[in-house]
């Protein structure tokens, strides 16, 4: 027999009180959980796609006095559809870059009527695909005579995949349709880089180059060595996403520590009233010989096994939880983490929010008179 | 030697209707061995002593010294530790820990020192032996008869072997044969040596002790052998 044998009989016997408890704490923690864990990964991926992609650079003719907001692509402009380079510079940049480039991705824009609506048509290769991971195409990506329809553009020419539709003259079957992205690229019409050269009579050349670099170094090089055409960084989707990111982990932090209040108070009202009921039984321990240590250990210790039980199930919980609603909260593809850290970062947090909560009622315990408590006279 | 000695004890309440004296006075001195009823009506502050001579409850004025030891000079945690080796309880109601079986109620005095389990089962076994309960101890309390819950109380009371019981109306709620049955218990304990103090209201009881001090009004009126 040990302090905490009585601990934890006592527990047992009051399963259904315990049990609401547990409830709270598991769902409190399960909700601090899932929120850092889904901070934690979203985190991890941009990181994780920022070495992948390293920064964005865009490579455009050098006469164009126009600024390319995205991807060098804007519907007002005249110019840009006669200006173009040659595709040949993306294979020299590629050389030259070496390892430095990470992806490189020639484009070739032009202007056409589809179902009589003036659309911008970009011919684009498969590298575009290491370029932009985040893209999901319902359907493949389109090979000879076969156009990718950006989200919108679908919704807007009320296209689906295996429609046909005239361009230009020729006829061309979507091949796919893209996830929405949130950019510009939803309202394009994708098509194969060579077949777009060849409808728009642009053999071997490109509107515009995108590349990737994982060196800021690697830039002022490229712009040393191609000084016929205009190399510029972009501030890309990256930061609008890292933003995105910093919003959401704000967010968490605000919930949980809500949430962290929460569950203090509940610990503490339930330990209160628990304290309250055993008021006797409390008189009964300090007659036996009892010190207030002891009467404040049995509490205590009652709060860490509650509370370490809460920590670890809801540890467990908010994992799950993650998997279960990140795909309604971000578009990123959250991966279930088992993290040791994080786990025991929790039940330590659960352990500690339990013990502060209840230090109050164990001290009102402790100081319970035992005359008064057992009612002597 | 004197085990107990009650030197002038005054308690004084604070009630609604203004103070209300519990004991005026009290002296009383118990040897060592001895088996001693306090009786009294309720009111006439018999549990008050008893509770003051059990290091429960702080006189307001005068010594209570035990075994020579001025308990109320003692702090709080002195007073447990004091309590814990000196002072074996009877409470009224039993007052049994419900949610722990027998074994565990009578091993409670015991989880605070420095025994292991398998002492602890022992010293626990031995003393629910003595008491006739040695076949129910994984039992609950309210599995239990009354005068069953008196034994398990009165084994509690006795496992880490003090030298003094204080006993709050053992066989109040008790039937008459089966509180008989108890006082033989204590009488056999205190023929092993316990020195009890025991309150009680029932006369048929007092053929059990060897000494009864009558109490009236917070005064003791008169004492008998």
């Amino acid at each position: 027999m040990r302090l905490l044998n009585i601990a934890f009989s006592n527990l047992r016997v009051r399963k259904i009180k315990i049990f609401f408890l547990l409830l709270g704490i598991i769902l409190g923690v399960a909700i601090i959980v899932s929120l850092t864990g889904i901070t934690l990964a979203m985190q991890e991926q941009l990181e994780s796609k920022f070495e992948d992609i390293g920064m964005r650079v865009l490579v455009t003719p050098k006469s164009n006095s126009l600024f390319l907001s995205y991807h060098g692509i804007s519907v007002h402009s005249g110019n840009y559809a006669r200006k173009t380079i040659p595709e040949k510079i993306a294979h020299n940049i590629k050389q030259f870059g070496g390892q430095n480039v990470t992806a490189i991705s020639p484009k070739l824009v032009q202007n056409a009527e589809i179902k009589s609506k003036k659309m911008l048509i970009a011919g684009i290769s498969r590298e575009e695909l290491n370029l932009k991971p985040y893209w999901r195409i319902n359907g493949k990506f389109p090979n000879r005579k076969q156009i990718l329809l950006g989200a919108s553009t679908a919704q807007r020419l009320k296209l689906s995949v295996e429609d046909k539709v005239p361009i230009k003259g020729e006829i061309f079957t979507v091949s796919g349709i893209l996830n929405e992205t949130g950019t510009v690229e939803d309202e394009l019409v994708f098509i194969n880089l060579a077949e777009a050269q060849r409808v728009f009579n642009r053999n071997k050349q490109v509107t515009f180059i995108e590349l990737s670099v994982n060196d800021k170094e690697a830039i002022s090089a490229l712009r040393s060595k191609f000084t016929s055409v205009a190399i510029t960084e972009v501030k890309g989707e990256n930061e609008e996403r890292q933003e995105i990111v910093n919003r959401f982990a704000k967010f968490a932090v605000l919930i949980s520590i809500c949430v962290l209040l929460i569950g203090f108070l509940i610990i503490s009202t339930t330990m209160m009233s628990s304290v309250k009921e055993r008021t006797r039984e409390i008189g009964i321990f300090r007659a036996l010989g009892f010190k207030r240590k002891h009467i404040v250990k049995i509490i205590l210790f009652e709060a860490v096994v509650v509370s370490t039980v809460g920590g670890v199930v809801g540890y467990i919980g908010g994992i799950l939880l993650v998997k279960l609603i990140s795909p309604y909260i971000t578009q990123f593809e959250v991966q279930l983490h088992w993290s040791p850290e994080l786990g025991l970062a929790t039940v330590i947090m659960s352990i500690l929010v339990g013990l502060l909560a209840s230090a109050y009622p164990a001290y009102q315990a402790a100081r319970l008179d035992p005359i008064e408590a057992i009612r002597f006279i | 030697m004197a085990l107990i000695e009650v030197k002038n004890v005054t308690k004084f309440y604070n009630s609604g209707e203004g103070q209300v004296t519990a004991l005026g006075g009290v002296n009383l001195t118990v040897q060592k061995g001895e088996f001693l009823a306090l009786m009294g009506d309720s009111g006439s502050g018999k549990s008050t002593l008893l509770s003051v001579i059990g290091a429960l409850n702080p006189p307001t004025g005068g010594k209570v010294l035990i075994d020579d030891i001025d308990v109320y000079d003692l702090s709080s945690e002195r007073r447990a530790d004091f309590r814990s080796s000196y002072i074996g309880f009877v409470f009224q109601q039993f007052q049994l820990i419900q949610y722990l079986t027998v074994v565990e109620n009578v091993m409670v005095p015991l989880a605070i020192l420095n025994y292991n389990h398998k002492e602890q089962l022992e010293m626990a076994k031995k003393v629910l032996k003595k008491v006739g309960l040695e076949n129910k101890m994984r039992r609950l309390p309210n599995q239990l008869s009354g005068g069953e819950q008196e034994r398990v109380a009165i084994a509690r009371a006795i496992v880490n072997e003090p030298p003094i019981i204080l006993a709050d109306e053992p066989t109040g709620s008790l039937d008459s044969k089966t509180g008989e049955g108890i006082m033989r218990l204590f009488q056999s304990l205190n023929r092993e040596g316990l020195t009890i103090v025991m309150v009680t209201h029932n006369r048929e009881n007092l053929k059990f002790v060897k000494r009864t001090v009558s109490m009236k009004d917070g005064l003791i009126k008169n004492q008998e052998n």
